[in-house]
């Protein structure tokens, strides 16, 4: 990759892993921000990368519609490592604020929030937002 | 705390026009703090005076999620007076940049998945980024199917 001059973009090349296509791709990390609340689904504790986490959750837009989030956090020191897998037990839910990718491949959509912030839900919230994800996910392809 | 609707659970129905045929089904009213942030740049500019004379502009734009990977989103304002709306239309014109942020609703269905802003605060991209930005919608435009 080469950083151009007076720019915060860099250029380089990306290659789709399965297809082996190559594209040109500008990067510049932007503010890119999403906030919500999930409900984990599934960890993703890849022994092959024991310092990252792929969490995949359901999650709720601004009027509690709900649809699928991954998470990945891609650098983690051993503590936060074991504490994540203490804290996002199955069916636990969280407040999330991060930046977001959103990728699209093999008519595909994923949306995944990357090391973002988390913070546990208020007690007198939890009530609404499991019936949230109980009720608004039960029309939902990606049932709760 | 999140605001809680007295009603929060109200009942849907939807007919499919083709078939005629009717889907019943419950909504549990909730707006949590759902919030995303992006810039933009702006394709079609559409103004709408419905017959309740309720304004409507909608916006179909592409955005930049944190590494400049393209995506579609749409905007929707639903402006209270014409004053507003006419605001809106002299601000947001096509090829525009903007950053946004608001509440999101996303529609996940068969047909793939639709990112919706509502009513977002804007601001004019900082004018020593738009270039950068300009290039990065340049040459990342074409990466949403890839």
């Amino acid at each position: 990759m080469s950083k151009q001059a007076s720019s915060k973009v860099i250029t380089g090349t990306v290659q789709n892993s399965k297809n082996g296509n190559v594209y040109e791709h500008a990067m510049m990390i932007t503010d890119a921000m999403m906030e919500t609340i999930i409900q984990v689904q599934n960890i993703n504790d890849d022994s092959n990368a024991p310092m990252q986490l792929l969490i995949e959750c359901l999650a709720l837009d601004g009027v509690g519609e709900v649809f699928k989030l991954d998470m990945h956090f891609p650098f983690l020191d051993i503590e936060d490592h074991r504490q994540m897998l203490e804290n996002f037990t199955h069916g636990s839910l969280w407040k999330m604020k991060g930046m977001f990718a959103i990728g699209h491949a093999d008519e595909q959509t994923t949306i995944t929030l990357v090391s973002p912030d988390y913070h546990s839900l208020a007690t007198e919230d939890i009530p609404n937002v499991k019936a949230a994800f109980k009720i608004n996910g039960k029309f939902h392809k990606y049932r709760a | 705390m999140i605001e809680q609707p007295k009603r929060q659970i109200s009942e849907r129905v939807i007919q499919r026009c083709e078939t005629d045929n009717t889907n019943h089904f419950e909504h549990c009213m909730l707006m949590p703090t759902a919030t995303m942030a992006s810039f933009i740049k702006i394709k079609t500019v559409r103004s709408y005076v419905h017959p309740d004379a309720s304004l409507q502009v909608c916006i179909d734009c592409l955005a930049l999620n944190y590494e400049a990977d393209v995506f579609e989103l749409e905007i929707n304002y639903t402006p209270h007076s014409i004053i507003i709306r006419d605001q809106l239309l002299k601000e947001f014109h096509q090829g525009g940049l903007m950053h946004v942020q608001g509440s999101y609703s996303i529609d996940d269905d068969d047909s793939g998945v639709t990112f919706t802003l509502h009513d977002p605060e804007y601001h004019s991209v900082a004018a020593d980024e738009v270039i950068d930005v300009e290039s990065l919608f340049l040459k990342n435009g074409s990466s949403w199917d890839r």
